[in-house]
């Protein structure tokens, strides 16, 4: 016993009514909507919404009477405002300047406080320091920050790690 | 369609002399593209005066940049519907966020500035459930929608103008359109069952 298959036309129906489909297409869908009731009340329902689109243009037409009005309205912005209004060379330059002035500036501190040595660092950097006494004079400067007190570089631009006090030999 | 607009040396000639600030040549560009513009802005934003401000500002861009306009990137009709196309999507957004303070502060219902397109495509024999089906579509259907049967354009300039292809803007129409029927259908307006001229 053989099934017998049909196959709607549904995507097929709005380029019918535009008739945008090619010559063999549109037999074949003529064809289709002579045996199809479904297919046809589709293509009816969806002609008559098109029909009244396609009426739409023509109706809100009536809005464009005011058309001279409008015109005058565009043709005096046109004019009273200059053609192309370029961004002030100025207003540029001060512009970039001040950029570069932040990313200079933002730049500087950033790098003072990377450069800064922590605690840790100069620890390990000079071991003797820590066990071998020094005159107060002839301790560097390193050194004498170098204590638990001291706070090298300020938290707010730089976070230190918890650091473990380093007892200095007088 | 009711539009009469220049095409190939008739429009380039009105470009050129556009572009050099010619009053005639913007005025009859005006002319030409503004009646598609204004039912293109009425039907995505459904209120006369907003369409009226966005074909007014529309033009004034084109025609203060008409010199930057590059004939062989675009069509001039394409160019002008997408500048068109995305001061209605600003407005739109615009209205939108002016609307929400009001709407939450006032317990009254929003004004209907679309109540005068209604009744004007009714005096026209166009049933109102149309229009009014039409402004529940989603922006990318109504969009195209709108495009197609308002403005008047071919699938390849629709698709050029929303920057899709041409099947994508035909598959938005079939879809608004199915949309549309739907909802007619489910308030009780029944389409034209059987046309002699489907067939």
């Amino acid at each position: 016993m053989g099934v017998v298959t049909i196959m709607h036309v549904h995507d097929q129906l709005l380029p019918y009514l535009e008739r945008q489909l090619s010559p063999a297409e549109h037999a074949r869908v003529k064809a289709h909507l002579k045996t199809c009731a479904a297919c046809r009340a589709q293509v009816a329902a969806l002609g008559d919404l098109t029909t009244s689109l396609e009426a739409m243009p023509t109706a809100l037409d009536q809005f464009s009477l005011r058309r001279e009005r409008q015109w005058a309205a565009v043709w005096t912005r046109v004019t009273d405002a200059p053609r192309s209004a370029p961004y002030p060379v100025w207003q540029m330059a001060l512009s970039i300047s001040v950029m570069l002035l932040v990313v200079v500036f933002s730049g500087v501190r950033f790098n003072t406080a990377f450069n800064q040595p922590t605690s840790v660092a100069i620890a390990q950097l000079n071991p003797q320091q820590t066990t071998t006494p020094l005159a107060p004079a002839a301790r560097p400067l390193s050194a004498h920050t170098a204590t638990a007190t001291d706070t090298l570089v300020p938290s707010t631009i730089m976070p230190l790690p918890i650091q473990t006090p380093i007892v200095i030999a007088h | 369609m009711s539009d009469v607009r220049p095409t190939g040396d008739d429009l380039q000639n009105l470009l050129a002399h556009g572009a050099r600030g010619e009053e005639s040549a913007c005025a009859a560009l005006y002319h030409a593209f503004s009646p598609g513009i204004l039912r293109l802005a009425v039907g995505l934003l459904n209120d006369l005066e907003d369409a009226e401000e966005v074909t007014q500002d529309t033009f004034v861009y084109a025609f203060r940049n008409l010199a930057r306009y590059d004939s062989t990137k675009s069509a001039f009709n394409t160019w002008l519907f997408t500048i068109a196309l995305s001061r209605c999507r600003n407005k739109r957004r615009r209205k939108w966020l002016e609307s929400l303070p009001l709407s939450w502060l006032e317990d009254k219902a929003p004004a209907e500035p679309g109540r005068a397109i209604e009744m004007l495509l009714v005096r026209k024999g166009i049933r109102r459930q149309v229009w009014a089906a039409l402004q529940t579509q989603p922006t990318h259907l109504r969009e195209a929608i709108a495009l197609r049967y308002l403005a008047g354009m071919r699938y390849k300039e629709i698709g050029e103008t929303l920057q899709c292809h041409p099947k994508t803007v035909e598959s938005r129409v079939r879809l608004g359109l199915a949309n549309m029927r739907q909802l007619l259908h489910a308030q009780g307006l029944e389409l034209e069952a059987e046309a002699e001229w489907a067939l």
